[in-house]
């Protein structure tokens, strides 16, 4: 135990203590801009990390990451965009929130949700990160097959009113996110010779034109409106409307716990993401709750809370098979393997051996980056609540100018400008005609993967015996299996009750 | 009248062609007189972006002037490429990157308008430590093992993580007789990951085995010449796969039309980089060693390594999408 104080020492060093700040704060600020990601801000602050001392770097960066994580709610309750995709349900179900008055509730609720979330999933990987990925080093494209497969049928059984519209979307989803190289020959698809696409439709400008630009194409359709809304916006000025009642907290008590759960996991699985997992929770709360539909019209907090704890949970989670088997589970733990090979350290088995001391400094600055967390959100959710007392039409031209400056840093310059444009056209129609775009974003995020698991397996399992071995997968496809027979037999259900009326 | 028009011409001319002196002269004595921008074709935290990221800070140091880095990817440096084609070369930009977005892609891409005489080379830095590796489990360690082991199973398992991975492999299947089952891969990750599994039997690395000592052997290069990292380790050449060779350095590239002097210029401020402590120090971390080549050698290398894929393309029948 005496070992561990020395740990403690540097971790708690106020010069360290001042880059987890650092970081979680520029993170905090980050995500909460619209287009700005923690990938982008942590690949850009990795050079600078170069000058600094291993655990100051690490982190001073994985500060940046869950500071981003819980930022990106910000944007996403007050202005409909999320910072970040893994936001886009805290939006849905957020945002109306806010247009009810109820703004600042929304928003400590996805701060407490972020903060607890990151606090049982960082305990999750110091306990078990050893353990738990020589399990996870078992899961290959067989699983991630079936896996995937359940996660798209679950998510279409979100979509709304009508099945079939929601796979209609979904598909569609799948059908743009085809657009590219083809993985294995890298012969264009779906080009038409444009080269800027050759790596795929850029994401964020797609999420931010079809969430964000198509809302406020609609909002600034409705402008006579919108001086009644700006009050709305501005809060009840009741305070139960700013502040999370202990009824409220009792409600969400549960989404929280299982959205916890839900992102650990899926961090610890390689290769899905934090908008799977906040999208997976979003879904189970919506399901459990009742009330469907009823999250994106009238807002949920619970809503928010599922999302944003599961989320936030996928962060720490992902560092478990980085930091045990050196392979990352998303996209922020692999840019974290530079930060790590700048420093001349090898994540991997050997990681404990050699830099135990390190490894353990970087765990106790990830618990004091959570409670940092609390305080700077809570601190900086009163500025950022500030903007939305501003009349729309002066926050919407602001809106949509970061949206363009995201599009544009994340997009490739104008073109990813010109994608943004096309999707928000396309969203604008989508949510005429109440099309989800819910499943036509996860079908887009999760196509790539699923095709190229899916072709994996065919070249990995050569009879169907082998399929044996795999029981995790087989798991996975029952449950896909039952999931659409269930949704089907439901529609046919709904479709004979309407017949009869 | 004519007169007049034609002084007014004449004037225009010797104008004209000051000015173009001038700034020609003022460029190649005084390059950089203003900050540059290295443009690199992958996202922000690679390997090579991290790579240049350090050598534009020593740039900065040894030009004078600041380098600014920014990223451009898509397409296997496609994109990068094609803008930076057209820029005007005059030193404001420089390209860094692995050849092989100028030897390779434009010849299995029939969309891309660009090909390995539309740049000029600087020079080369590092080099990709490209190579077919295997679990260290496996009981074969050089080609003709493998191809023993393919034949006994009747099958091998192959991870390939770009096209490139996919054809070098399809050439030694076709030449050697043996039957691969190609597993596709989203880059070195997933490879590594099916490697590290046991889930593949072999697989094309860029040289990230090195992260996973004692697990995962290196067994062929698949340079032209052997690889620092592995000096014991033959190349698919000597092997007996003659031409079979896709060499991956890091070079830099102005667009055709530079100056000469310019060229000269950054070929020195490399080879001063070559040798700068932080480059060896992020090159002992990230395990990708420091080669330097000159301009000449680059150029070399550019063009005869195009020659060696075009023959190897052919061999297997490759069409051109």
């Amino acid at each position: 135990m005496e070992d561990l104080v020395p740990v403690f020492q540097a971790a708690l060093a106020p010069a360290n203590l001042a880059w987890v700040t650092f970081g979680v704060a520029l993170g905090y600020l980050v995500g909460a801009l619209p287009g700005l990601g923690k990938g982008t801000a942590t690949a850009v602050a990795i050079p600078l990390t170069f000058y600094l001392n291993p655990l100051a770097a690490i982190a001073f960066l994985v500060g940046i990451s869950k500071g981003s994580t819980a930022g990106s709610a910000v944007s996403a309750i007050l202005l409909n965009t999320p910072g970040e995709p893994s936001s886009t349900p805290t939006a849905m179900a957020g945002y109306p929130l806010a247009r009810a008055g109820k703004a600042q509730k929304a928003l400590k609720m996805g701060l407490f949700a972020s903060v607890l979330g990151d606090l049982f999933s960082t305990i999750v990987l110091i306990m078990l990160a050893q353990k738990l990925a020589e399990y996870a080093l078992g899961i290959g494209p067989v699983e991630l097959t079936a896996i995937l497969a359940f996660s798209m049928v679950f998510i279409a059984g979100l979509s709304g009113h009508s099945m079939i519209k929601g796979l209609i979307a979904g598909l569609f989803g799948i059908l743009v996110s085809c657009v590219g190289l083809e993985v294995e020959t890298g012969s264009p698809r779906l080009t038409f010779g444009i080269i800027d696409v050759y790596d795929g439709l850029p994401l964020i400008p797609v999420a931010i034109g079809m969430l964000a630009m198509s809302e406020m194409m609609i909002q600034i359709g409705q402008r006579h409106r919108l001086s009644e809304e700006s009050d709305l916006l501005a809060g009840s000025g009741k305070r139960e409307d700013r502040v999370v009642s202990a009824s409220e907290w009792k409600n969400c008590a549960r989404p929280i716990i299982r959205g916890s759960l839900i992102g650990t996991v899926v961090g610890i699985l390689p290769g899905l993401g934090a908008s799977v997992g906040s999208f997976l929770s979003y879904g189970a709360e919506r399901k459990a709750s009742g009330r469907g539909a009823d999250f994106e019209r009238n807002g949920a907090l619970e809503g928010v809370a599922a999302a944003e704890s599961a989320d936030n949970a996928v962060v720490p989670a992902s560092f478990v098979p980085l930091f045990a088997i050196g392979i990352p589970g998303s996209v922020i733990a692999a840019i974290l393997i530079s930060a790590f090979t700048i420093q001349g350290i090898t994540p991997g088995p050997l990681l404990f051996l050699e830099n135990r001391d390190l490894i353990l400094g970087v765990y106790v600055s990830m618990l004091a980056a959570s409670l940092i967390l609390l305080i700077i959100g809570y601190f900086g959710q009163n500025i950022f609540a500030r903007i939305v007392r501003i009349s729309p039409a002066l926050v919407m031209p602001v809106v949509v100018f970061l949206c363009c400056m995201g599009a544009y840093l994340q997009g490739g310059g104008t073109f990813g400008i010109g994608v943004m444009l096309l999707f928000s056209v396309i969203g604008f129609f989508a949510k005429k005609y109440d099309f989800s775009f819910v499943t036509f974003l996860i079908g887009f995020v999760i196509g790539p993967s699923f095709e190229l698991s899916l072709r994996q397996t065919l070249g990995l399992v050569t009879n169907w015996s082998e399929l044996w071995s795999h029981p995790v997968a087989i798991v996975f496809a029952v449950l896909a299996v039952i999931g659409v027979w269930r949704l089907t037999v439901l529609q046919r259900r709904q479709m004979e009750a309407m017949a009869n009326r | 009248m004519k007169r007049l028009f034609k002084t007014a011409a004449t004037t225009a001319a010797i104008v004209a062609a000051a000015a173009v002196g001038f700034s020609q002269s003022a460029l190649a004595g005084d390059w950089p007189s203003k900050p540059v921008t290295m443009l690199i074709g992958y996202k922000a935290g690679g390997g090579t972006d991290t790579k240049g990221r350090v050598l534009a800070k020593i740039l900065t140091r040894e030009l004078g002037q600041q380098v600014n880095v920014i990223n451009r990817p898509g397409g296997g440096q496609a994109v990068a490429l094609e803008s930076f084609k057209n820029t005007e070369p005059n030193g404001d930009v420089f390209f860094f990157g692995s050849v092989t977005g100028m030897t390779f892609n434009p010849q299995i891409n029939s969309a891309l308008k660009f090909d390995v005489d539309d740049y000029v080379y600087a020079g080369g830095l590092t080099e990709f430590q490209v190579s077919m590796v295997a679990p260290a489990d496996r009981p074969f360690d050089d080609i003709a093992g493998m191809v023993k082991f393919a034949k006994e199973k009747g099958r091998i398992k192959y991870a390939s993580l770009s096209p490139s991975a996919k054809i070098i492999m399809q050439t030694i299947a076709k030449k050697s007789g043996i039957n691969v089952d190609y597993i596709p891969t989203k880059g070195g990750r997933g490879m590594i990951q099916l490697i590290l599994s046991g889930k593949v039997d072999f697989a094309f690395s860029g040289g990230i085995q090195s992260r996973y000592p004692g697990k995962v052997k290196t067994i062929a290069a698949t340079s032209s010449s052997r690889l620092a990292n592995y000096p014991n380790t033959q190349t698919l050449i000597e092997a007996g796969f003659d031409g079979l060779a896709i060499d991956a350095p890091t070079v830099v590239a102005f667009p055709v039309g530079i100056d000469p002097a310019i060229v000269k210029k950054m070929e020195a401020a490399l080879k001063v980089a070559s040798t700068d402590p932080a480059m060896i120090k992020i090159s002992e971390a990230i395990k990708m060693p420091i080669k330097y080549m000159t301009a000449e050698q680059a150029t070399t290398l550019a063009s005869t390594s195009k020659t060696d894929i075009a023959k190897t393309l052919k061999a297997i029948n490759y069409q051109k999408k």
